[in-house]
């Protein structure tokens, strides 16, 4: 069961510059990298900058230079991009610490990258899910998500197998989604709130 | 590069958005949702409910703080901060028995204010970055002595006290050697009612930080 978005024909309407493909890569594109950017908590400005230059090389690369070979790879390839120009800032920062000095201290702050994520509606929806648990199940998520416990420690402290909290967390993420959806947001508007 | 069926039964999405991959099996998985829909969505669904699972147990534990008030079962004081309250405790009690036996004269005014007084000793964790959220202690006797804890040590302290953003007492604190605590005994009774923010600070040469803050909260006499 694959989920591909893309094929030959996608690259080739945004080879070609058409609208409806273009905004739709800015649109996919643009949250699947602040995921991977914010996975590896990045500070905000630089998530931007690294962001915005991979777009612009995807595009050079396909309108300027060879293309891609594999186009239902086609997400893969930004991704590679992706890395390529993370490596290259990365590197820069390096060479030049003080001149990003003072944003590099957000960076580790998960509050701050969380304030983009957390909205009221949201935390209604959480809060559902986890009000409509046993006080066991709910003090488990607590230890993951508040304490940010290793999976091991929170198993062995509440006596719970690995797999129970897969489970748990899996379930719990689902009624989440079902819940935040029913309550009338499109899948747009959802991704759309996770630009930073 | 992780198949779909590999990232459905590892639930890698989960444990994407809570950083339990592993780098290599980040960047597989990563080289998957790139393309694959269902993957992103879900990605997006687990960050999100990470995200907002966190901020909500954040705000029920601020909420919760003030009533669960400070248990002397669960409190592991440091050997140092252990013997200082030792010999707190055994000051307070001699001064006690001082104000009641000594001068029986004035059973009457010791009773009020001046004899010895069970004073409760609240620890303040040190702050730490990006931490927004200060502790909550609740303060209902005369007087509170607020420990702070001391991951290094500094050429001088200083203390605040605030109220809506005007000082309300500040000061010099002198502390001899180099140790684990800093105890701060606030005179509550001389604070109408209301919410302060406590703050100590320590300088070593031009270089000043926060040591560790809390808001006290002064209830009605």
């Amino acid at each position: 069961m694959e989920f591909h978005t893309f094929d030959a024909s996608y690259v080739e309407r945004l080879t070609a510059g058409d609208p409806a493909t273009e905004t739709h890569f800015s649109v996919y594109f643009r949250n699947f990298l602040s995921l991977k950017l914010r996975a590896r908590r990045l500070a905000t400005t630089m998530a931007e900058d690294v962001q915005q230059e991979t777009m612009l090389r995807v595009l050079k690369a396909l309108r300027q230079g060879s293309g891609v070979s594999q186009p239902e790879r086609f997400g893969a390839f930004v991704n590679s991009v992706c890395n390529n120009v993370l490596l290259e800032f990365l590197h820069k920062e390096s060479r030049q610490p003080s001149a990003l000095e003072p944003t590099a201290d957000p960076a580790d702050d998960r509050i701050d990258m969380d304030a983009g994520l957390v909205t009221q509606e949201r935390k209604q929806a959480v809060a559902e899910v986890l009000d409509g648990m046993g006080s066991k199940d709910r003090e488990i998520l607590r230890m993951v998500f508040f304490e940010e416990a290793q999976r091991d420690e929170v198993c062995l402290k509440l006596g719970v197998r690995a797999e129970y909290l897969r489970v748990l967390l899996h379930r719990a993420k689902e009624k989440f989604a079902q819940a935040y959806l029913r309550k009338g947001h499109s899948k747009q508007e959802t991704r759309t709130q996770f630009c930073w | 590069m992780m198949d779909h069926e590999q990232a459905i039964q590892e639930h890698a999405s989960m444990r994407y958005a809570l950083g339990e991959l592993a780098p290599a099996d980040r960047d597989a998985f990563e080289g998957h949702f790139a393309d694959c829909s269902f993957c992103m969505k879900d990605v997006e669904a687990s960050t999100a409910f990470a995200a907002n699972a966190r901020q909500l147990f954040r705000e029920r534990a601020a909420v919760r703080t003030p009533a669960k008030g400070f248990s002397w079962f669960q409190w592991r004081p440091f050997p140092a901060f252990a013997l200082s309250a030792a010999f707190n405790v055994v000051l307070l009690a001699g001064l006690g028995y001082e104000m009641v036996h000594l001068h029986p004269a004035a059973p009457a005014a010791v009773a009020d204010s001046d004899g010895a007084q069970n004073v409760e000793i609240v620890p303040i964790h040190a702050i730490t970055r990006g931490s927004e959220h200060l502790p909550v202690v609740p303060a209902s006797r005369a007087s509170i002595v607020l420990a702070f804890d001391l991951l290094q040590s500094y050429e001088h302290y200083r203390y605040s006290v605030e109220r809506a953003g005007s000082s309300v007492m500040s000061g010099e604190l002198t502390v001899a050697g180099r140790p684990d605590s800093l105890n701060l005994q606030i005179p509550v009774a001389r604070l109408s009612p209301g919410e302060y923010r406590v703050t100590v600070t320590g300088t070593e040469g031009s270089a000043q930080e926060n040591v560790g803050a809390c808001l006290l909260q002064v209830g009605a006499k």
